[in-house]
Order: C-alpha cells, then structure tokens, then sequence
C-alpha cells in the first residue's frame, strides 16, 4: 500500500473536512494531512510549503472542493495556474463536487493541473483505489 | 101524284124557311156589323162641338132593325166621353140635329132631301143603298166580295166639318 | 312553380304587371261585349217593340173594320225589314186575324196571352215579340213579331277580334310601361344585392350604401347600413378583445414562465443545498455505525441501521430531484445522431446489460435536432427501466425503432418485462410515483417523469402500450418544430 507524505483539504466545509481527515486517517495512506478552508489560505499554504519547512510539507494531493465562498475551486485554479513552477510540480489535483453537474466535470477536465474528478463524500475505498493509480 | 106534289112543296117551303131564315140570320149580322162599324166610326171622326156638348146623337131614319144592336152599343159604350142615344125617325120632318144620320134602305126618302135640310150641314150622313156616296152621303156601306165594306166621299165629309183619320180613309173605298 | 321561383324580380315584376292587365283588360272587354250584347238585344227588342206597336196600331182600324186584307197589306209592308221572319195579329178574342211569312213556311204562333211566350223571348237565335193594341183603354188584338237575330254570330266574332287585339294592345303597353318602370324598383334591389355580395365576398365591412328614396327599399337599405355598422363595431371590439386577450396571454404566460423558472431554480437550488448537511449526517453517523457493530452493544447497530438507510433514502430523493430540475436549465439544441447515442448507451450500460442477460436491438434510427445530452437521458432511464423490471422467467428483450411523421419523430422502445396495468398508464409520469416497494424493486420513480420532462422540453408527447406480465412498448415523439424559447447551437 502506497503511502504519500501530505495530503492538503481545500474545503470550506469543517464536517467535511472532519469526515474526510478521519477517512484519510482510516485508511493509512498518507503521513500529513492539512486543510485549508479557504482557497486563498490553500494558496498561502502552498507557498509556505515550498520552504521546505517541517510544518508545512508540501502536498503530494490536493482534493479541491469546487464550491466555496469568494474564491471557488475554479477560481483557485486560475490563481494556482501561475504559481511557480517548482511549487506545483508533482501536486496532483483532484477537484471534489457535491453534485454531478456535468459542466463541472467537463470545465474540470480542460484544466490541465487537474487530474481528476470526483464525489463527496470520499471513502476509504475510493481513497485507496485513487493513491494507487495515481502514484 | 098528289103526295109527291105536297113533299115538294113542304121541300120547297122548308128551303125557302131556311133560305129566308138564313138571309134573316145573315141581314142580322150584317145589321149588327154595320152597328159595330158605325159606332168605330165615332172612334175615327172628329165632329165640331157645336152640335151636342154633351151627347152623341146617332139617328135613324126608316124601320131598319139596326137600331137594337145600336142600342146595345149605346148602352155600353161612349163616344169620346159623351153618352150615345138613338133616336127613331119615321120622317124626315121628325129629324132634328144629330152627329150621325142613318139612312136605312127602307127609308121613303131622297138623299138630295136629306142632304139639303140645314140642320143636317154638320151630320154624318151614313147610308145603306147603292150610289149614296157619289151622290153626297159621307159614307155609304157596301157588300164587297161577300164582306162589308164602306165607301166614302171626302168632299161631303169635309163641307160637314168633318175630320176623319187616315186610318179609317185606308179601309174604305173613296168615291169622289 | 320551380321555374317562377329562380326568375329575376325584374321579370317576376313584369309578369305580374302583364298578368294583372291582361285581366283586367279581359274583364273589362268581358263586361263591355256582355253589356253590348245586352244593349244590342234591348235595342234589337225595342227597335221591334217600336215595330210591333206601329204594326199594332195601324191595325186598329182594320181590326174595328174587319178588313183583314189591309190587316195583312200592313204586316206585308214588314217585307222591308229583312230580319222580320214572321209576323201576325191577333183579334181581341185571340183568332188569328192576320199572319205574314217572309220565306211562306208559316209559323205556328203561339195563342196570345200564353205564359209560355214572355217578351222578347230568345229561342233559337231568333225572338219574339208581342204588343197588346190598345185603344181608349179598349184591347182590341195582339201582334207578334218573330225576328232572328241578325247577324249574331259575326257581331260575337267581331266582338272577340276586336277584344282580342284590345287586349294584345293592352298588353303590349303594358309590357313597355312595366319593363321600363319595373326598373326603378328592381335597379335599387339588385345594387343592394350586388353590394351585399361584394361585401360578403371580400370582407370589407366598411362599405355603406346610399339611400335616395325612403320606401321599403329604403328602410332595408338604412338597416342595412346599421348592421354593417354594428358588424363592423362588432368586427373592432372583437379585435379589440383579442389583441387585449393576447396581451393577458402574454403577460400570463411571461408571469408562468418566471414563476416557473422561479420554482426551478428554488427546486435546484433546495435540493443543491440539502444535499450538503445530509451528506454530513450520512458521514458521520457511517462513522457511528462502525463503532457499534452487529451484535454489538444494545440496539444501536439497528438504530444506525435505520438512520443510514432513511438518510440513504432521502439523498437519493434529493439527487434525484436535483437532476430533474437541472433538465432544461441549460439546453443545448444541435443535430443528433440516435444510432450513436444508443451506442454509446450501450457501451456505458454494459455491466448492466450483461449482468441481466438482456439484449438490445436498434435499427435505422434518425438523426435529428435535439439536446443530446436530455434525449440519451431519455433513452437511458428506458432502458434502464427495462432491464430492472425484467420478468422472471425470459431475458430481457429490448427493441428501439423509430418512424418519421411529417411534425414529428416517434421512437418506440419495446420490452418484454413485466407490463403495467392499464389503470396505472397515467400515473406512471408522475415525479416519484412508484407501483412497487423499494424492496421489490428498487427507485425512487424519478425516471419516467424526468423522460416526460424532456420529451415536453421537445415539444413532444410520451405514451405506451402494455400488457401485463407479457411486455411494455414506451412511446415518445420529439417535434420537428423546437419553440423559439430554446437556444439553437450552431
């Protein structure tokens, strides 16, 4: 079973966070776990992470929720889309939706941080299988 | 021969009976005729009113048998609206003023006598015999053909101021 | 009477006029030769009265007298008057006295003062008349005259020429006169005919027709201007009423169509937002579940149990809506191929399709304008559908076939599941209406109704035809013509 080293919440929504931090917790495949509940705070935190310090690892995967207030995920991306360089290699993105609004899916897809596309809530299962393909 | 003597003249007297009873019938009828054409004369003549204004006077003059029927139509009838008498004159002297003057053929007299009396001018003057006419009367009956006719003569009728129909001149025969 | 009743009134006019002169004429030419015939009989009488009583009165005197041969010299003197045939007087006892023939055949007299004979007694075409002499009042005889009626027939037939082209005369006037003024009435009926049937013909109900004359005519003229009038009043305010119908309709129909575009977002936008707290209670009390497994502590395995399923349940339901109110938000009209969006379906559906054994068929179907994305929704919950409610002996058999209309396209998917009763057919497009239990077969009853939801997005219909326990054909036909509403793709 592959472990990776941090893995970052971006989601505004504290149960979710909540549920999924013990999923990720549940299911042992990942060292870290850090949430940022705003995109802007995702972005600081991403910064921060490239000084290589302890308390901020830098985020092997990033599950981005797309609704949240003020700067939603696509809106995140944008702003992700001209970070440096260094700082986004090797992040995988998965974008989660609530809901399986087909336009999501499709503007999701178009974007080429992103790797992939699922639904709330994730399970352990789903959790795993995803570790597996993706790294 | 006796027998056959006395038929025959039983025969001969019942004929000459019946002969003169016929002609008696017959002169009655004539009679009667005459009085019926004497008194349509009145009906066709106009006398002057001087003679009578309110009689017609027919007279007669000798025993004729006309006087009964004349009588008869006296009786029954008028002249215009005056009363008809008949009277019987045996003689010329009896005759007075009359409208119509009959002269019967047994009467012993002459016309020219009759006609020459001044109170006869305005008479008719009506006769029975043969000629009377021509020789003055008015108006002179005559046998025609069996029928009796009258013959009349216009001047006489008109000297006595007599004026008489046309109708009545048609029928008879004029003489004058 | 057939034919009278299609001739003209022009003509119907003149015939009359003809026929009530003809008649009157005739009854007039009728009484006129009756009179004449009359006055010439009384004149033919009393010219022989005058006659008979000349006769009579000059035989007074050869009655009086006797003289039967003037009596007889007078009636001869009748010689002169051609049309005396017979001639006689009588004595007052009434013996015949005098008799003149003109042609020698000697007529039997009647005997004087016989009823049988009355004055001027027409026998034969011949007559009689008889005179009392009188004179002073006295009867004094009887004459009789027998004459024939002279000429009488050629009188009659000069009578009737001379009526006949009276009346021909009469007629033929009165034939101008009628054709010429017939005219003047029948002229102004026939414009009023004319302009009704112009204004019938062409619909313009402006037009007026003008009176000169106030008669019947006129009369019908004025009301006939009036109900122009009111037609065209009528004409406007029905105008009027419809275009402020239409203006209701469209306001109405913009209020429904914001009231309704209201409700969908309020529905998308509810069941968006529900799913979000549901989701947690499903988390979190999974995370419960684990902690108290079966057999466990109490009931509160059970309980969970409960919990998970109803919580299951419900984000099913909210899912569901979700989806059917998402239908139409953001419809996309362009050309679809059908055969490849069942291929597709097929492709996607296969775990499904296999698991269940079933088969589908398809078969020329067309291509057409649609919103892609909806119409193989349509396809899928059929299909779906099909497969779920399978019957329990056969493998599911699917058929789709479609047929071209001149409106429309109608699509036809066929199975042979287990049927639905005929007293369901309407029920089944109802939003969550179900015929099983969720442990029968399970589904919330969402897929009908979002089928019907699309197919209306496509101005289409949806209907089928089922037999119990044998099988189901879906009917479903998309218009030809897309509502001016929708957006075309390019």
């Amino acid at each position: 079973m592959k472990k990776i080293n941090c893995i970052l919440l971006v989601d505004d929504n504290p149960a979710d966070n909540e549920f999924h931090k013990i999923i990720i917790n549940d299911s042992d495949v990942c060292n870290n776990v850090k949430i940022a509940t705003t995109g802007n705070k995702a972005l600081e935190y991403i910064i921060k992470s490239g000084n290589s310090e302890a308390e901020f690892p830098k985020p092997d995967l990033i599950f981005l929720d797309i609704n949240m207030p003020g700067m939603n995920g696509f809106e995140f991306l944008d702003e992700y889309h001209s970070l440096d360089s260094k700082l986004k290699s090797k992040i995988v993105i998965i974008m989660l939706s609530t809901s399986l609004n087909p336009d999501d899916a499709e503007r999701a897809r178009k974007i080429k941080e992103v790797t992939d596309f699922m639904n709330k809530p994730l399970m352990v299962d789903t959790l795993k299988s995803t570790i597996e393909k993706y790294f | 021969m006796v027998f056959g003597k006395k038929i025959s003249i039983l025969f001969l007297l019942t004929l000459l009976t019946g002969i003169v009873c016929a002609q008696a019938q017959t002169e009655a009828e004539e009679l009667n005729l005459k009085a019926a054409f004497i008194y349509n004369f009145t009906r066709f003549i106009e006398w002057d009113d001087d003679i009578f204004p309110n009689e017609f006077v027919i007279g007669i003059i000798g025993s004729s048998k006309i006087d009964e029927p004349l009588e008869e139509i006296a009786q029954s009838h008028k002249a215009g609206n005056k009363e008809i008498k008949i009277k019987r004159y045996s003689s010329l002297e009896e005759v007075e003023k009359c409208n119509i003057l009959f002269i019967s053929k047994t009467a012993k007299i002459s016309l020219s006598d009759v006609l020459a009396k001044g109170d006869l001018k305005k008479t008719l003057v009506i006769g029975e015999k043969e000629n009377y006419a021509q020789w003055g009367a008015g108006i002179n009956f005559v046998i025609v053909d069996k029928k009796l006719k009258f013959e009349v003569n216009k001047k006489s009728l008109s000297d006595a101021g007599l004026k008489v129909s046309s109708q009545l001149l048609k029928l008879a025969i004029i003489v004058d | 009477m057939e034919v009278y009743k299609n001739i003209s009134i022009k003509n119907k006019l003149i015939l009359i006029q003809l026929i009530t002169s003809f008649i009157a004429v005739l009854i007039c030419c009728i009484l006129f030769v009756f009179n004449d015939i009359k006055t010439f009989n009384n004149s033919m009488v009393e010219n022989k009265n005058s006659i008979a009583e000349i006769v009579g009165v000059n035989a007074i005197a050869p009655l009086l007298f006797n003289d039967k041969d003037a009596a007889l010299q007078i009636l001869t003197n009748l010689k002169s008057n051609p049309s005396i045939l017979n001639a006689a007087i009588f004595d007052k006892d009434g013996a015949k006295f005098a008799q003149y023939d003109v042609n020698k055949t000697p007529f039997l007299f009647p005997p004087p003062g016989d009823d049988e004979v009355e004055d001027a007694d027409f026998i034969d075409q011949k007559f009689m008349v008889v005179y009392q002499i009188m004179k002073d009042g006295e009867f004094i005889g009887t004459v009789m005259l027998r004459s024939k009626i002279v000429a009488f027939n050629e009188i009659l037939i000069n009578y009737v020429k001379v009526a006949s082209s009276v009346l021909l005369g009469a007629l033929l006037i009165a034939f101008i006169f009628s054709a010429f003024f017939q005219q003047k009435i029948t002229k102004r009926i026939q414009f009023l005919m004319n302009k009704t049937k112009e204004i019938t013909s062409t619909g313009n109900y402006s037009n007026r027709v003008l009176i000169k004359e106030m008669d019947e005519i006129g009369v019908l003229s004025k009301e006939f201007n009036n109900m122009l009038d009111q037609i065209q009043k009528m004409q406007n305010s029905l105008k009027d009423a419809n275009a402020d119908l239409e203006e209701r309709v469209k306001e109405r129909t913009a209020k429904l169509e914001r009231s309704n575009q209201e409700l969908e977002q309020f529905a998308y936008v509810a069941s968006h937002d529900l799913q979000e707290p549901l989701r947690t209670i499903s988390n979190f009390v999974g995370l419960l579940e684990k902690k108290y497994p079966k057999g466990g502590e109490e009931d509160y395995y059970r309980y969970f149990q409960f919990i998970m399923k109803a919580t299951s349940r419900m984000q099913n339901l909210i899912r569901d809506l979700l989806e059917i109110s998402r239908v139409g938000r953001n419809v996309q009209f362009a050309e679809v191929d059908c055969n490849k969006i069942i291929l597709d379906l097929m492709a996607e559906m296969e775990i499904s399709i296999t698991e269940n054994d079933a088969t589908v068929h398809f078969s020329d179907l067309p291509t057409l304008i649609a919103s892609e994305i909806e119409l193989k929704r349509v396809f899928q919950n059929l299909i779906s559908n099909a497969l779920k409610f399978k019957n329990k002996n056969g493998t599911p058999r699917i058929t789709i076939r479609a047929q071209e209309n001149d409106n429309e396209f109608i699509f036809m998917v066929e199975d042979n599941g287990i049927g639905i009763r005929p007293e369901h057919n309407n029920k089944i497009f109802n939003i969550f209406q179900r015929l099983h239990s969720n442990t029968e077969y399970p589904g919330t009853g969402i897929g009908l109704a979002t089928c019907k939801k699309i197919v209306a997005l496509h101005n289409g219909n949806i209907w089928i035809e089922s037999t119990y326990e044998v099988g189901t054909t879906f009917y479903f036909s998309i218009s030809k013509h897309i509502t001016s509403s929708i957006n075309l793709a390019t």
